[in-house]
C-alpha cells in the first residue's frame, strides 16, 4: 500500500511527540498524529484541546475542538482563558502543532490571507490560537504537505513567528514535517533538510521550495510507518468518516 | 427579578452600530438563535467581537449586518472556511481587525480588571502589529523588555448560549464554557439564551458550575436547540448536514436568498419547523 501525504505527516507528526509531554491539539491532521502517539508509544501522553479540555481520552477521533466525546472523556474542561494565559503563557504546554497555508525559510507561518494584505487573493481563517501557541509552547511542530506554493522564501504575511534574525524569545518552529521530508532550523535561524522519506530526493525538495534550501550535513531516511502505526492511523480515518 | 424576555425585544434592544460580542466558538455553542434573530430583524451596522466566530459571523455577514470583525479566527473547523467571511474580507465591504485567541481574552479580561491595557508577548514578530492598530508594543517598565500592550475590549453587547438558567439570569455551561464568561462579564449588556429555564433552586444544585451570574446578566431567553446549527454539550452535535445545505447556499446569490427565506428568522419555533421538527434533531444529533 503506498503511504499518502498526509499519512506521513500524522506519522512523522506523533513520533516527535514523547511519553508524558504535554501536548495542545488542534483539528486534522495533528489530531491524528497526537492520537497516533497516544494509542502507540505515548500512552501517558496528556492531549489538551484548544477548548480546554485536558488529558482527552476520546474513545474515537475527535471531529471538533468541542466534540462532546472529549469533554466526556477528559480529566478537566479549564475554561479556554485559564488554559491561554495560565497554562499556556506560563510554558507549562511543552508541544504545540502548528500548520498554515504558508511558511518560509525562516519559519514564519500564514493563516491570515494569501496576497497583500489590502488586496489579498485569498482570505484564510486567521490566527486563532496560532500566534499564542507559537509565542508560549515550549516546541512547537509544523505539519504541511510541501510545494511551492507553500514554501515561499517570504510568506505573504507573518501570522505566527518564526526565527527572525536577534530574536530574543525563542519561539519558531522546532520542527517542520512534510510529506518529503523533515527540517529543523539552524543556529541562524534557517530552515535545514534533514530528513527524507523513502524514495524522496534531495532535488525534489529543492524543486519545491521557494529559496536555496540549505541542507544537514548528513540525511536521514525517514523509516515508512509501521503496521502498527498504519492499523492505528486506518482505525482513526475509519472513525472519522463515520462521524455524520 | 425576572429578567425573561423574548427574543424580538431582544433584537430591539440592539441599537445600530452595537459592539456584540458572541460566545461559543466555531460550530460549538454558538446563540445561533439570538444571531439568526439578528440577522433576520437587527438594525445591522454591528461590530462584532468574536474570540473564534463560525456560523454566527458568516451569517450575520451574509445577510449585511456587520460594519467590523474584531477576531482570532472565523471558520467551519472541518467544514472548511467560512464562505461569507471570505468574500466579504476579500471584496473588503467590511472592516477586519487581526486579533489572536489570547489577545481577545486578554482584551476582554482588561475590562473585566478595570484596566487599560494587559501585556503579553503574543504577537510580537508578527504582522499583525502592523495591521492591528488597536494594538501598542511598549516596554516593561521592570526588566526593558519589549512587550504587546493588548486594549480593554468593551462591547456593548454579549450573546451567550447557556445549557441552563434560571429567571434571574444565573446560568450553567455544561460543556467547553469558550469565553462566554469573559463576554459576560465584559459587555455593559449580556443578553443569554439557554436550552431550559429552570427554578432557582434547581440551578444553585449546580454550586459552582454556576459560572455565569445574574448580576452580569440582563435578558434570559429559553431557546431550546438554540445553538442549532452549531453543537451544545452534551445535548447535541452540530449539525454538519446542515452546515453543508448551509455552504452550498452561500455558492450562489439566488440559493442564499431561498436559504434565508427558509431558515433565517427571529421566529425560533418557524425554525425548528423547517428544520423537520424537534424530533428529528433529537434523532440525527442527540448526543
Amino acid at each position: 500500500m503506498p503511504v499518502d501525504g498526509q499519512s506521513r505527516l500524522a506519522v512523522g507528526g506523533a513520533r516527535l511527540l514523547r511519553d508524558g509531554e504535554r501536548v495542545l491539539v488542534g483539528v486534522g491532521t495533528p489530531n491524528l498524529a497526537a492520537n497516533i502517539a497516544k494509542r502507540l508509544h505515548a500512552p501517558r501522553l496528556v492531549l489538551i484541546y484548544e477548548s480546554g479540555v485536558v488529558d482527552a481520552a476520546p474513545p474515537k477521533l475527535p471531529l471538533s475542538i468541542g466534540d462532546p466525546d472529549l469533554v466526556r472523556t477528559s480529566l478537566c474542561v479549564l475554561p479556554i482563558h485559564d488554559l491561554f494565559s495560565q497554562y499556556l503563557q506560563t510554558g507549562w504546554i511543552d508541544v504545540g502543532f502548528m500548520g498554515g497555508a504558508q511558511i518560509d525559510r525562516r519559519g514564519n507561518l500564514n493563516s491570515t490571507v494569501i496576497g497583500p494584505y489590502e488586496s489579498p487573493t485569498a482570505r484564510l481563517a486567521g490566527s486563532g490560537g496560532a500566534a499564542d501557541i507559537a509565542s508560549f509552547a515550549r516546541r512547537t511542530i509544523v505539519l504541511m504537505p510541501h510545494d511551492l506554493r507553500r514554501f515561499p522564501e517570504h510568506v505573504d504575511f507573518v501570522t505566527s513567528p518564526g526565527h527572525p534574525p536577534g530574536a530574543r524569545r525563542p519561539n519558531g518552529p522546532a520542527t517542520v514535517v512534510t510529506d518529503l521530508g523533515s527540517f529543523d532550523y539552524d543556529e541562524d535561524g534557517e530552515m535545514r533538510l534533514v530528513a527524507l522519506h523513502p524514495g524522496v530526493t534531495v532535488e525534489e525538495v529543492r524543486a519545491k521550495t521557494g529559496w536555496p534550501l540549505r541542507i544537514a550535513p548528513r540525511i536521514e531516511e525517514i523509516p515508512p510507518p509501521t503496521p502498527d502505526e498504519l492499523r492505528v492511523l486506518g482505525e482513526l480515518r475509519r472513525q472519522e468518516e463515520m462521524n455524520p | 427579578m425576572d429578567k425573561q424576555t423574548g427574543i424580538a425585544e431582544v433584537v430591539e434592544s440592539i441599537p445600530r452600530g452595537a459592539t456584540i460580542a458572541i460566545g461559543g466558538s466555531s460550530l460549538s455553542r454558538k446563540p445561533m438563535g439570538m444571531v439568526r434573530a439578528l440577522a433576520a430583524r437587527g438594525q445591522g451596522d454591528y461590530t462584532l467581537v468574536v474570540d473564534v466566530g463560525g456560523p454566527d459571523v458568516d451569517l450575520l455577514l451574509g445577510c449585511g449586518k456587520v460594519a467590523k470583525v474584531i477576531y482570532a479566527f472565523v471558520g467551519f473547523e472541518v467544514m472548511g472556511l467560512a464562505p461569507h467571511f471570505r468574500r466579504a474580507r476579500e471584496s473588503g465591504s467590511v472592516e477586519f481587525e487581526e486579533w489572536t485567541e489570547y489577545t481577545v481574552m486578554a482584551g476582554l479580561d482588561a475590562t473585566v480588571k478595570g484596566v487599560p491595557f494587559l501585556p503579553t508577548h503574543a504577537g510580537l514578530a508578527t504582522d499583525l502589529m502592523a495591521v492591528n492598530h488597536s494594538f501598542r508594543t511598549m516596554r516593561d517598565p521592570f526588566e526593558g523588555e519589549e512587550i504587546v500592550a493588548v486594549p480593554a475590549l468593551r462591547p456593548d453587547f454579549a450573546l451567550i448560549h447557556a445549557n441552563l438558567a434560571d429567571h434571574q439570569g444565573n446560568a450553567v455551561i455544561l460543556g467547553d464554557g469558550h469565553v462566554d464568561v469573559l463576554c459576560a462579564k465584559a459587555a455593559r449588556h449580556t443578553i443569554l439564551s439557554a436550552e431550559r429555564i429552570v427554578s432557582s433552586e434547581e440551578i444553585q444544585r449546580y454550586g459552582r458550575e454556576v459560572q455565569v451570574h445574574r448580576v452580569h446578566v440582563e435578558g434570559v431567553v429559553e431557546m431550546p436547540w438554540g445553538a442549532h446549527f452549531s453543537g451544545c454539550a452534551p445535548y447535541y452535535r452540530a449539525d454538519l448536514g446542515h452546515v453543508q445545505e448551509y455552504l452550498l447556499a452561500a455558492r450562489d446569490p439566488a440559493e442564499w436568498d431561498r436559504y434565508r427565506e427558509r431558515f433565517v428568522t427571529d421566529r425560533p419555533d418557524d425554525y425548528l419547523d423547517a428544520l423537520g421538527g424537534m424530533e428529528t434533531l433529537v434523532g440525527r444529533l442527540d448526543v
